[in-house]
């Protein structure tokens, strides 16, 4: 949050436009897909037999649901992970850095014209923080044309969908208009 | 370091870290009681580490847990207000604390920094 801050503050002062895209993924725990979590430990350098263990780890959940405090016929879930389970925040992270993954690369073939800031340069194009992610870039058509391409690969890969309702867009330097049209596309 | 076997101390380390006084899970055992009766049933415990490790799943039942359904709003009329929240066994949290303790040694590795 402290650097999304510092971002915004640097371009009001700057008086540059940049525009900001907070991302909600609609029941980001419940609906992860398992494969999914496999291939990113794999593309991370886990050893399969840790694999095996997450795999164990997800694969006997059997849940059942408490009404008024009985509870019913017991069911097997097939993906998302369980609130409550210790491994949960974990496992998110590792499905969360596969996006960061895209951004980076989309960052190094110039797809998204990220946000400098500082004296170094430092270039941003995606904040995230356990199930939130916020999205820098310049405001132009194509960056915000290439954040959507993104998400929308991700939703396939991971299954993780963005609820575009609750997700918000934002600017500085950019006309009201712009932003309308950029919300259009992304939308 | 991820793949040894886990030992006791890890064990302890990954029981200690969780809040005694939690609901329990299907088991109907929660963690006060575990650390009470430590010392006796550490061998149970060990064992079934054990097994799972070498196996790489948990028996049926240990993993089972209760999802337990919190309103969100004081008068929820839909499935929506509701916020699911899962009731895990004793015997299943101490398994994925104790992955959890080893994952947290090399995630700062993996993950990028901006997360």
């Amino acid at each position: 949050m402290l650097v999304a801050n510092e971002v915004i503050e640097e371009y009001k002062r700057k008086r540059k436009s940049c525009v900001f895209f907070k991302v909600d993924y609609e029941k980001a725990y419940d609906s992860v897909s398992w494969d999914f979590i496999y291939y990113m430990l794999r593309r991370l350098g886990f050893c399969e037999l840790w694999i095996r263990w997450i795999k164990g780890c997800l694969e006997s959940t059997t849940v059942f649901v408490l009404v008024n405090g009985s509870p019913t016929k017991e069911f097997l879930p097939k993906k998302g992970l369980c609130q409550g389970d210790p491994l949960a925040p974990f496992l998110f992270l590792i499905v969360a850095e596969g996006l960061a993954g895209v951004s980076r690369m989309a960052e190094e073939k110039k797809l998204i014209d990220s946000v400098e800031i500082g004296r170094d340069k430092v270039k941003v194009n995606m904040l995230q923080y356990a199930d939130d992610t916020l999205f820098f870039c310049e405001a132009n058509t194509k960056s915000i044309f290439n954040i959507k391409t993104i998400l929308q690969c991700f939703e396939l890969s991971s299954r993780l969908r963005v609820n575009f309702l609750k997700s918000r867009i934002g600017g500085t330097g950019v006309s009201h208009f712009l932003l309308r049209s950029f919300a259009a596309i992304l939308n | 370091m991820l793949i040894g076997d886990f030992s006791e101390e890890e064990i302890r380390a990954a029981m200690w870290s969780c809040n005694s006084s939690k609901s329990p899970g299907p088991d109907g055992f929660n963690f006060g009681f575990i650390k009470f009766c430590w010392e006796i049933i550490k061998k149970d415990v060990m064992a079934a580490m054990k097994d799972f490790s070498v196996s790489g799943h948990c028996p049926r039942g240990t993993n089972a847990s209760f999802l337990c359904l919190i309103q969100k709003v004081e008068n929820p009329q839909q499935l929506g207000e509701f916020r699911p929240i899962s009731l895990v066994g004793c015997m299943y949290k101490i398994i994925s604390k104790a992955l959890s303790l080893r994952l947290k040694k090399v995630i700062s590795k993996v993950i990028d920094v901006k997360q």
